[in-house]
């Protein structure tokens, strides 16, 4: 029994948690953008970064943007960094965009 | 694009954020719904956009997140309106402004006629200025039905026509019927009569009594041809039928014509002055710009006259005239008699051409020329030969006297 549940256990730490709530989207393959608060994440060229449905910013720098989101923190690098949009759903950022990281 | 135009007249202000935490003051701005834009850096301050609603809402934020606010710029119309309030006599020009121009734009102030060839524009300006459209009548007055009908009633010319506003200017568009080729009608009964004074050379009667014959002198309004034709003639009366006389009649016909030729003419040998002179017409009244004295002693003036529009539809009440003065030094020239004898033939001939038709044959002329101190008196005798007759159709009573005679000696 010891020996099952460590099995058990160690699968648990291999393959993330999945909710019930996560399971019945992809089951029914609804948009999980909605359902489960995803952000999403838009470029054109490496200028304009649009992220929807994010929860808040971290840190603002010319060079440095971490904006949180329910799928952790996501960090922008570049130069020139300006926020052209901030509303309470998106987020518009404009400058040369050279690294987009997710920090889990 | 649009949006920053939205923002201009919206009103929003430029704000310098400082403090500890930034992105704190942000995030609690933007989930009370505060739309921020254009967030820069510059150096340890941030600078952000937002509208004047915003701003009033972001004082709270600033309080809880510690932050501190400056106004950098305060930009749009709310503001511009703010400044300018006090000014009266501004606001007043501006209203002014566009209350002129709807008022002024509810008037017609152009007439465009399209599509005519054989009506003259003149002619139908001139019956739509009686009917009552003319330039400066409000747009509200006017029925373009009622135009439209107007039109067609007045002009048997006019087959279709639209008339349109747009703007100030009204457009009538029509089209003209196919010209109707002159068809006598041979029903109604009629008789000939002389068109001209001549002599008679020949006569060929296809229907009718001839009451003329060849060398017959005849004058002007003579009876030729008469449509009544007597069937039969005895004790018991006269039995007449009228007619559509129908005849050729061909007589000689003399022209005189006299006409003076100057013999001395003047050449324009202009100067190379030209003077010009710009004035503003509006309505009937015309303002001219400068005074300028013309010095000259001979000149040309020439007038050239202009509507101004704004828009290719918005014609305006107003016409600029230009007026050109060019000087220039009279040189008198005297003619040759040859010359002025060449003139003079010609301008006969045309003369002539106008009076005769044109199915008329020059049998002779003769040009005899009287000079005199400056004149060159031409005088000429043209002999032709031409169709004299004429129809004039013979009216009811007289057809119906006639019967009346036939009755009477019936009953004799």
């Amino acid at each position: 029994m010891k020996k099952k549940r460590t099995k058990k256990q160690k699968k648990e730490e291999l393959v993330q948690p999945v909710s019930f709530k996560e399971k019945v989207t992809n089951m029914l393959e609804l948009p999980k953008e909605v359902i489960l608060n995803f952000p999403v994440i838009s470029m054109v060229g490496n200028e304009e970064l649009h992220i929807e449905n994010y929860k808040g910013i971290l840190e603002y720098d010319t060079e440095r943007i971490r904006i949180y989101t329910s799928n952790g923190i996501i960090r922008i690098e570049g130069r020139a960094l300006s926020l052209k949009t901030m509303t309470m759903e998106e987020i518009l950022i404009k400058g040369v965009i050279m690294k987009i990281e997710f920090l889990l | 694009m649009f949006l920053s135009i939205w923002n201009y007249l919206r009103g929003y202000v430029t704000i310098e954020v400082s403090g500890f935490s930034v992105e704190r003051f942000m995030n609690l701005a933007s989930h009370k719904g505060i739309y921020l834009w254009d967030i820069k850096k510059y150096k340890s301050k941030i600078q952000m956009k937002v509208s004047i609603k915003g701003f009033k809402l972001l004082k709270n934020c600033a309080s809880k997140t510690k932050c501190k606010i400056k106004i950098v710029e305060k930009r749009g119309c709310p503001f511009f309106i703010h400044k300018y309030r006090k000014r009266k006599v501004m606001a007043s020009g501006v209203l002014i402004f566009f209350g002129l121009l709807y008022f002024l734009s509810s008037f017609i102030w152009l007439i465009e006629v399209k599509g005519n060839e054989r009506i003259d524009s003149q002619d139908l300006m001139k019956a739509l200025n009686d009917y009552g459209l003319k330039i400066g009548i409000l747009k509200m007055k006017v029925d373009i039905d009622e135009v439209e009908g107007f039109l067609r009633d007045s002009f048997p010319d006019i087959a279709w026509t639209a008339v349109e506003i747009k703007g100030t200017k009204l457009t009538i568009e029509l089209t003209e019927t196919v010209e109707k080729p002159l068809i006598v009608d041979r029903s109604t009964p009629c008789n000939l009569i002389a068109q001209k004074t001549g002599l008679i050379v020949s006569i060929t009667t296809r229907s009718g009594t001839p009451k003329v014959k060849a060398n017959d002198v005849v004058k002007k309004g003579d009876l030729l041809v008469s449509g009544e034709i007597i069937l039969k003639e005895d004790e018991e009366g006269v039995e007449k039928k009228y007619v559509h006389a129908d005849a050729d009649i061909i007589a000689k016909t003399r022209y005189e014509l006299t006409y003076d030729q100057d013999l001395y003419y003047i050449e324009k040998q202009y100067t190379n002055n030209i003077k010009k002179q710009y004035a503003i017409k509006f309505l009937d009244k015309e303002f001219k710009l400068y005074k300028k004295d013309i010095s000259y002693k001979y000149y040309d003036k020439i007038i050239d006259s202009k509507q101004l529009s704004l828009t290719k539809y918005f014609a305006l009440p107003l016409y600029k005239v230009t007026y050109e003065y060019r000087e220039y030094n009279p040189i008198k020239h005297k003619r040759t008699i040859e010359e002025a004898k060449k003139i003079a033939e010609e301008e006969i001939k045309k003369k002539l051409l106008e009076d005769i038709s044109n199915r008329a044959e020059v049998l002779n002329s003769e040009i005899k020329y009287y000079p005199k101190e400056d004149i060159l008196r031409a005088k000429a005798v043209f002999t032709t030969l031409e169709h004299i007759e004429e129809a004039k159709a013979i009216s009811r009573e007289e057809i119906d006297n006639g019967t009346d005679r036939k009755d009477t000696t019936d009953t004799n």
